[in-house]
């Protein structure tokens, strides 16, 4: 219908938004791209009594690469910037496609990757790539910075109040490594029913040295499912996921309790995982298999 | 809460509006600026009524602050035929000669998604058109004849690679 | 003899049966549309309504005090408020075993679902109405919700209203309709088959949502309202009924209407509620719902549920049918009755079949949930129904589907014959459709494909249905409806500029009639296209016509009116002419806007119609001369015909179905803008596909609407709408003024064919479908199951 009243603040600088976020009273909620917040305030499903407008902080938008070829990607980068980046797409393509699987394009223009990862949707494409490529975040806090696992960040409850995310680092990927993300969704676009991350490490003998899997959308956050990933290694790239694979791939999801909604009951969100999975490992393999094979 | 004056340019001309910041810049265009071309119909970014352009690209106004537009350059549906012949621009001639709107509510979204697209580089064929055109929802026509009209302005524009093909209807 | 036809036969001029572009189409991609947010009114005030989260609760306190004090509000609204100003709703028919309750505009006593509304607040901004909304206390007693239609059905039941006693609202007092020898029909048979089709909750969901701005001026009494709807005189009865007022002195206007599908045909409490506040008020007031509102509250249709069996040979003829139809009405009843949407499903279920006997009983019952309309094509279950009965006789008799349907459609030498309901069937072209649709799709070379996709792990498959729409029929069909035909009134005039005026009762929300109808006049009057304008959606302009924007009435009805008041004013003209210029009236002819009189001088229509205008007192002739009113009763008749394809490919791992193709090969006699037609047809389709695949109201269990976002509430976007071919069987009929309403054959059909082509690429499973929408988990289980599965998780609800 329509947002409730707000103070409005959009700062210029990281230290005003620190004071902002540290002054006393209600904690002011942090206005990124919007696309999910905005409807949140239309709906008044969220009514904070203060807004503090990220949109001015210009360091917040870089992507650069560091000396030692990790990725370092600021909040406010929008998924269009990470699909167009040839930093990304050569450091870490797997961020990439994920950020081309974001419903419509125009909200591909306005999202930022620190307000995906903040809202933290269990559906989002982005946060399950960046477990998989094992990302870092640095985070401003009213303590002074923290930099640490995205997973140790990740639960709402390990939070501390008035974070702000600040930049993502991305590990490059290596000579050898490919990746894939599948989705399926009630429409071809929209929220995903389920979605799966793979990266794969191979070898010049045609072998799987290294493998991450996750599934986003069985859980409240993306789930690394470390049971397959060890029954990948050492397998050929030419048959990822032979019968005992494939047994492991189906206990390890067996032992998740999916949600279910107007969609999709929990079973069948286990079970398109599954599928998912299965496709999204075959196609990181293609992807290593030496030519010709 | 206290209003802000937020200050933009649309469609070439310099504005300034005074605004509540829970304003949204649909509203803000609608209401202050009297751009009512710009439709809202369902306030959580899926249906692309409501898109315009923001420096160029498409975004949806209805999941914009007022004042998020400060500095930037907006361009409307009113804004696309300024220049051109009988205040048509290519795409909205296309459009109307293609028949492909009915109600015309979805009409200005499609518009200004279609006029972002042949003004990039992407390269396009039907199929790459159709598929960018998902992004906006018409509950009219069956997209047939809107795939169509985007396809004929693309052509006409020189941005179709390989030539248009697709179901004669 | 229907009327003014038959004299002349209509000339496939230069416009009827040319695809010219609308001229509507300029202002709406320059955005230049009038729809109701885009009107505003001196001192308008904003509108917002506070409705029940409740699917079923009593009211037990309503506080508005700290709303009313919030800053810009002018009015906090409730029903007892406004009890002395606006009369209970009475949409009561006299339709026998019809129970109809009455209720007020805004709850007062009793909320029935999520989204019933309570009160109103009226504030100088939307904002500040939207704050004031939230700071409305109302207090509710919640009551057990009944949703489903088993449920409602069940006597013990929460009711609903307690004046009806139950939920039942609508049993046929026939206890059945029973055509020709049932009974019999199934005691012959070698084979009864059954079936069952469960269609979900869905429909409507145009993109502009419901709304107007109304005035009242108190100096005059006169009421304005400018709304999105299909009918202004319809709105206006109603709200002149409702609100005490004289019906000349309510004035409604619709403008630009974005999308309607027959979820703007009946006027809404909320139309009621705007006009008395403003009136209350001394203000315009202006509503504009959204989204979420939209879905909750606007109503919803295609709830049916049809238990069929059917007695065959063993060859697949068709000896009897017997059909039960139920149809969740949700809480309230709208000016649409629901009796009469059940009878639409008796009157077309036979269709074109050869089909001798034929037993019908219709229930309606009401539930917790937002009300039934007439969604596009409102019997539409009945296509559905029928197409999936006659797969279900394929199956257990192992036939093709598509030889079935050649074996059981009626052709061209058993005409004219008549449904077994006593609808004359002639110049019924099902059959032609059929065979043109086979010709094209090259079955033989698709199910090699099939056959060897399958073997690979590919499930592609093809659905082939047809159907038959009264669209408009003969005069017969309406009466086994049970309805007359509401004759259509038009009003020609020729202005002082030699212009046309054409005044219209229609409300387009796309349809084109702007265009259509000027090009049927400019043929008949023989005038450039040009020199016409078409007036529609003002009740003070277009004379008293109830029925307005629907049932595909406009090419039947509205073209037809125009066409013979165009033949009168053509020959009225000409005599004006005769009479003016002072020679004999045979020998002038109007062409082209242009009276050539008999030494062969032309002179513009412009020149005669100045002098009458301006020089009354040098001419022979009064303005009246140059006007017609005609009510056109009927034209020659004649049925929708189609048969539609649908091709499918289904990921079994996922249960994702994807559409490839959809053909529709269809007759609706001469076209007037074949652009037009084919608009029609492939929006139909499109929704068609939403109700296979993706589209649903879905309840909770505890009666709350699930689906109240888009996210949610599903509608096909331009990668999940296949190319939609539509191929017309001829381009104009040789009858007189055979114009057949297209506006809901594509969406009546479609659902058919989608569900078809999914159980033909899923042959190897033998997986079966009864029940809408075909998500993805329905699939796989189907699959899994190989059969008819009830009832899966995701359900939610009834």
């Amino acid at each position: 219908m329509h947002a409730a009243p707000f103070e409005y603040h959009d700062p210029t600088s990281l230290d005003e938004v620190r004071r902002l976020l540290d002054r006393r009273g209600p904690r002011p909620a942090l206005l990124a791209g919007g696309q999910s917040l905005l409807p949140a305030l239309v709906a008044r499903s969220s009514e904070p009594a203060a807004l503090v407008d990220l949109g001015r902080i210009a360091p917040l938008r870089a992507i650069e690469t560091t000396a030692d070829g990790e990725l370092e990607i600021g909040a406010m980068a929008r998924y269009v910037d990470l699909q167009r980046s040839p930093l990304v797409r050569s450091a870490a393509p797997l961020l990439a496609a994920a950020a081309g699987l974001v419903g419509m394009r125009a909200v591909r223009t306005r999202g930022t990757i620190g307000g995906c990862l903040a809202f933290a949707d269990p559906r989002a494409e982005l946060p399950l790539a960046l477990t998989v490529l094992g990302a870092d975040v640095t985070v401003s806090t009213a303590e002074g910075e923290w930099r640490g696992p995205l997973d140790d960040w990740r639960p709402v409850a390990r939070r501390r109040e008035g974070d702000l995310l600040l930049r993502i680092h991305v590990p490059p990927a290596g000579p050898r490594d490919a990746s894939a993300i599948r989705e399926t969704a009630p429409l071809g676009r929209g929220f995903a029913t389920a979605v799966v991350a793979v990266r794969l490490t191979g070898d010049e003998h045609g072998a799987i040295v290294g493998a991450t899997v996750a599934a986003g959308a069985v859980a409240p956050t993306p789930i690394e499912l470390p049971q397959v990933a060890a029954a990948l290694r050492g397998r050929p790239l030419a048959d990822p996921l032979g019968s005992e694979a494939a047994a492991v791939l189906e206990a390890e999801l067996s032992a998740l309790d999916p949600p279910s909604d107007l969609h999709a009951g929990g079973e069948h969100r286990r079970h398109v995982t599954t599928v998912l999975a299965r496709r999204a490992i075959a196609a990181a393999a293609r992807e290593l298999r030496p030519e010709g094979t | 809460m206290a209003s802000r004056t937020t200050h933009f340019a649309c469609n070439g001309e310099s504005v300034a509006i005074t605004v509540d910041p829970r304003t949204t810049a649909a509203e803000a265009i609608r209401e202050q600026l009297g751009l009512t071309g710009t439709h809202v119909a369902c306030q959580t970014g899926v249906c692309g009524t409501c898109t315009v352009l923001v420096d160029g690209e498409p975004v949806r106004s209805c999941l914009m602050l007022a004042v998020q537009l400060d500095g930037s350059t907006v361009t409307t549906v009113e804004g696309v035929g300024a220049d051109h012949a009988d205040g048509l621009h290519p795409v909205q001639r296309a459009f109307v000669e293609h028949h492909s709107f009915q109600c015309g509510f979805c009409a200005p979204g499609f518009v200004l998604s279609t006029v972002a697209l042949l003004e990039g580089d992407e390269p396009l064929d039907r199929e790459v058109i159709r598929d960018a055109l998902a992004d906006n929802l018409c509950r009219c026509t069956g997209y047939q004849a809107i795939v169509d009209g985007a396809t004929a302005a693309a052509e006409r524009l020189g941005r179709l690679d390989p030539p248009a093909g697709g179901v004669d209807a | 003899m229907p009327d003014g036809i038959g004299e002349r036969t209509t000339t496939i001029g230069a416009e009827i049966g040319r695809a010219r572009p609308r001229g509507e189409a300029r202002r709406a991609v320059r955005g230049e549309g009038g729809y109701v947010d885009d009107h505003g009114l001196p001192r308008m005030l904003h509108s917002v309504f506070v409705r029940s989260p409740h699917a079923h609760a009593r009211i037990e306190r309503i506080e508005t005090t700290a709303a009313r004090a919030m800053p810009g509000v002018r009015a906090v609204l409730t029903g007892a408020d406004l009890r002395d100003e606006i009369a209970p709703i009475d949409f009561s028919t006299d339709i026998v075993g019809h129970r109809v309750p009455r209720f007020p505009a805004l709850a007062e006593e009793r909320v029935r679902f999520d989204g019933d509304p309570v009160v109103v607040v009226l504030a100088e901004s939307r904002a500040q109405a939207a704050d004031a909304a939230a700071r409305v206390d109302v207090r509710y007693a919640a009551l057990p919700c009944v949703l489903g239609v088993e449920d409602a059905s069940d006597p013990s039941s929460p009711v609903l209203h307690a004046e009806l006693g139950g939920n039942v609202v609508y049993d046929d007092p026939h206890d059945e309709h029973v055509y020709g020898d049932v009974d019999g029909g199934f005691r012959r048979a070698d084979r009864i088959v059954r079936a069952t089709v469960r269609s979900q909750r869905h429909g409507g969901v145009p993109l502009e949502g419901r709304g107007g701005l109304a005035s009242f001026d108190r100096g005059t009494g006169e009421l304005r309202y400018r709304v999105t709807a299909q009918s202004a005189h319809s709105v206006r009865h109603q709200l002149a009924r409702h609100l005490g007022l004289d019906h000349q002195a309510v004035h409604v206007v619709i403008g630009d209407v974005g999308g309607a599908f027959g979820s703007k045909w009946s006027i809404s409490r909320e139309d009621i509620v705007v006009c008395a506040a403003a009136r209350h008020c001394g203000r315009p007031v202006r509503w504009t719902e959204d989204r979420a509102e939209a879905l909750r509250s606007a109503g919803s249709a295609r709830e049916d549920l049809v238990r069929m069996e059917a007695a065959v040979t063993a060859e697949g003829d068709l000896l009897a049918v017997r059909a039960h139809v139920v149809m969740n009405q949700g809480a309230y009843p709208t000016a649409a009755p629901m009796p009469a949407i059940a009878d639409l499903v008796r009157t077309t279920l036979p269709a074109a079949l050869r089909l001798p006997a034929f037993a019908f009983r219709a229930t309606v019952v009401a539930s917790n949930k937002s009300p039934y309309f007439t969604y596009r094509g409102p019997g539409a279950v009945e296509t559905l129904a029928r197409e999936r009965l006659l797969d279900a006789i394929a199956h257990e008799l192992d036939l093709d589907p598509v030889a079935l349907r050649l074996r059981t459609t009626i052709t061209a030498a058993e005409q004219p014959t008549s449904m077994a309901t006593g609808a004359t069937l002639d110049r019924v072209t099902v059959r032609e459709t059929l065979d043109r649709a086979i010709e094209r799709i090259d079955l033989p070379a698709f199910r090699a494909q099939q056959r060897d996709g399958w073997s690979r792990g590919e499930y592609r498959g093809v659905g082939i249905v047809t159907s038959l729409q009264p669209n408009p029929a003969f005069a017969d069909w309406w009466q086994s409806w049970g309805s007359m035909q509401e004759p259509e009134p038009v009003r020609l005039a020729v202005g002082p500029d030699g212009r046309v005026t054409v005044l219209i009762s229609q409300a387009p929300s796309g349809q084109g009639h702007e265009t259509t109808m000027a090009q049927i006049c400019a043929d008949e009057l023989s005038v450039p296209f040009d020199a016409v304008r078409v007036v529609t959606g003002d009740s003070d302009r277009g004379a008293f016509f109830f029925f307005g924007t629907s049932g595909s009435g406009n090419a039947p009805m509205t073209a037809g009116a125009i066409s013979v008041a165009a033949r009168r004013l053509r020959e009225q003209l000409e005599q004006a002419a005769a009479a003016v210029y002072g020679v004999a009236s045979e020998g002038v002819r109007l062409r082209d806007g242009r009276f050539v009189l008999p030494d062969g001088t032309a002179v513009p229509l412009r020149e005669l119609a100045e002098q009458v205008h301006l020089r009354p007192d040098r001419s022979p002739v009064s303005l009246f001369d140059l006007e017609v009113a005609h009510s056109f009763r009927r034209g020659p008749g004649g049925w929708w015909c189609a048969t539609a394809a649908c091709w499918a490919d289904v990921d079994v791992e996922l249960g994702v179905v994807r559409l490839e193709r959809f053909l529709i090969v269809h007759d609706c006699g001469t076209m007037i803008n074949p652009a037009v037609v084919r608009g029609q047809l492939q929006g139909g389709v499109a929704q068609g596909i939403g109700g296979a695949l993706y589209e649903e109201h879905a309840y909770a269990a505890d009666g709350r609407m699930v689906a109240t976002d888009l996210h949610d509430y599903l509608l096909p976007r331009a990668t999940e709408v296949p190319p939609i071919e539509v191929v017309h069987l001829d381009a104009a009929s040789p009858v007189d003024l055979d114009f057949r309403g297209v506006g809901e054959g594509g969406a009546v059909i479609a659902s058919a064919a989608v569900v078809q082509a999914v159980e033909d690429a899923l042959r190897p499973f033998g997986a079966r479908f009864d029940r809408l929408p075909l998500r993805p988990e329905r699939v796989r289980a189907a699959i899994a199951a190989r059969g008819t599965v009830e009832g899966q998780t995701g359900d939610e609800g009834a």
